[in-house]
């Protein structure tokens, strides 16, 4: 159920990568993407009645194993959110250049501009 | 518990929906900005502290770069008649996708709240869990997962921030051959348009004077997040961000010519690099000294403190080079987004929208 929605989510997002016309408009469908992905893999970590994974005081190494959700789906999952930033500030940077150029965010427009 | 997230999802499809659907840009990256926040939240009921500050901060720069790339510009978004045939294409590739998803989904991954431990007893999560803070002394066992166990992770994490900044930095200076011989045919005086006034003057007193007090403290808790990260949640990544955004903040409100003060091109110039060699540097050390590349040489020579800052001996340094990084990168990448490059030649737009 919860994997499923997660999934809508990135549809939504692929749905605003594929169909939208607007530059920005696919930027944010990439962003969109990516919120999905990174919450259905630290959701894959999470065990019932899971505590996070950091060793408060006064608990001990076999408490936290018994009872701590997955750090290895967060260690990727942080990393990937800053890969993430990396992308969208490539995206932005060109989008910013190509409205500089062309004067419009628009597929189309550009598109016509070709040659 | 699986309500409340199942919830939480149902307004993050909502505002993705909205995000994608509006005809207003800058609502449009806004229900972006609300998704964000909505993830960073489900990450904190998840068990993920360390994932939800830096999502939160992370989704700050968002909204600040998409609002700064979308604002004043083409805020209406085009008319322009869709293309049946393109439709068509995207829906088929998505109602594939989404078979092959429900496929997936329905029966290759573990149910929701078992988590890989029930699956494999032998995963290395479990290893890191039980033994995580007796190998590295670190008590947030994620920052030992990053930090230590995979720290080639997040050496080219470092490298792979920094190569796109440079990237986008290259992007948005280099200007075209074509371009260039434009602007030497004509002699027209390129225009200032109202946003380089703002850049270069800053916002009105009140918001300056509220800028400069607040700065100080966004700082400090962007160290204080740095320092700790291997204690409490949080780490580089996040603190160098938030303190990328005191910057951000001063480099906004006081306008140009406030920020040559704080922050000039030298200082710039000197700390571009130096985090990234930070790490380079700890990385071959723990080569000379531990016996292979990013070994946390420090803790196993042993004599450290079981407890407080100096316990995890290379990470709070890892911590620190890499909150440089992410610092450095940032700021310049901003300065360049906001500041370098808003002269934009308001002629040329329009003749560009009258073809």
């Amino acid at each position: 159920m919860l994997y499923l929605l997660c999934f809508a989510l990135f549809l939504v997002g692929l749905f605003g990568v594929l169909a939208k016309k607007n530059l920005v408009k696919i930027i944010i469908g990439f962003a969109i993407m990516e919120y999905a992905i990174h919450l259905l893999i630290v959701m894959l970590g999470y065990r019932d009645g899971g505590r996070a994974a950091v060793l408060v005081p006064g608990a001990t190494t076999e408490q936290l194993a018994a009872s701590g959700v997955d750090p290895l789906a967060q260690a990727m999952v942080l990393i990937s959110i800053v890969i993430g930033l990396s992308i969208l500030v490539m995206l932005v940077a060109l989008c910013i250049r190509l409205y500089e150029r062309h004067g419009t965010f628009d597929l189309n427009e550009l598109r016509n501009l070709k040659g | 518990m699986e309500f409340l997230l199942a919830v939480l999802l149902v307004f993050m499809l909502v505002g993705a929906l909205i995000a994608i659907e509006t005809r207003d840009l800058l609502s449009s990256v806004i229900c972006t900005g609300a998704v964000g926040y909505l993830a960073s939240v489900a990450f904190l009921f998840l068990g993920a502290p360390d994932i939800a500050i830096t999502q939160v901060v992370v989704e700050i720069l968002v909204l600040i770069l998409l609002i700064r790339a979308t604002i004043s510009r083409d805020v209406t978004a085009p008319a322009g008649d869709r293309e049946f045939f393109g439709l068509v294409v995207s829906l088929a590739f998505m109602l594939v996708t989404g078979v092959a998803g429900m496929r997936i989904l329905g029966d290759a991954f573990p149910k929701f709240g078992t988590g890989i431990f029930a699956v494999s007893p032998l995963a290395p999560a479990s290893t890191y869990l039980a033994r995580g803070w007796q190998l590295t002394g670190a008590t947030n066992i994620v920052a030992a997962v990053t930090h230590d166990f995979r720290g080639l992770d997040t050496l080219f994490e470092a490298t792979i921030l920094f190569a796109t900044v440079l990237g986008a930095l290259t992007v948005l200076r280099a200007r075209g051959h074509r371009e260039r011989a434009e602007e030497a045919a004509d002699d027209e005086p390129l225009h200032e348009g109202p946003e380089f006034r703002t850049a270069s003057r800053g916002m009105t007193m009140l918001v300056q004077r509220v800028a400069r007090g607040m700065a100080g403290f966004i700082f400090l808790y962007g160290v204080y997040i740095v320092l700790y990260g291997h204690l409490r949640p949080g780490g580089g990544f996040a603190g160098g961000i938030m303190i990328a955004c005191t910057f951000i903040l001063l480099l906004l409100a006081l306008g140009k010519d406030g920020v040559d003060r704080y922050l000039t091109r030298r200082f710039v110039g000197c700390f571009s690099s130096i985090g990234a060699v930070m790490l380079l540097l700890l990385g071959w050390l723990g080569f000379a000294r531990g016996g292979w590349f990013l070994g946390n040489f420090l803790h196993h020579a042993g004599g450290l403190p079981a407890e407080g800052l100096l316990a995890a001996g290379t990470m709070p340094l890892a911590n620190l080079a890499i909150a440089l990084n992410v610092v450095v990168s940032l700021v310049l990448l901003f300065a360049s987004l906001a500041v370098l490059r808003v002269v934009v030649r308001q002629n040329r737009r329009r003749m560009v929208k009258r073809g």
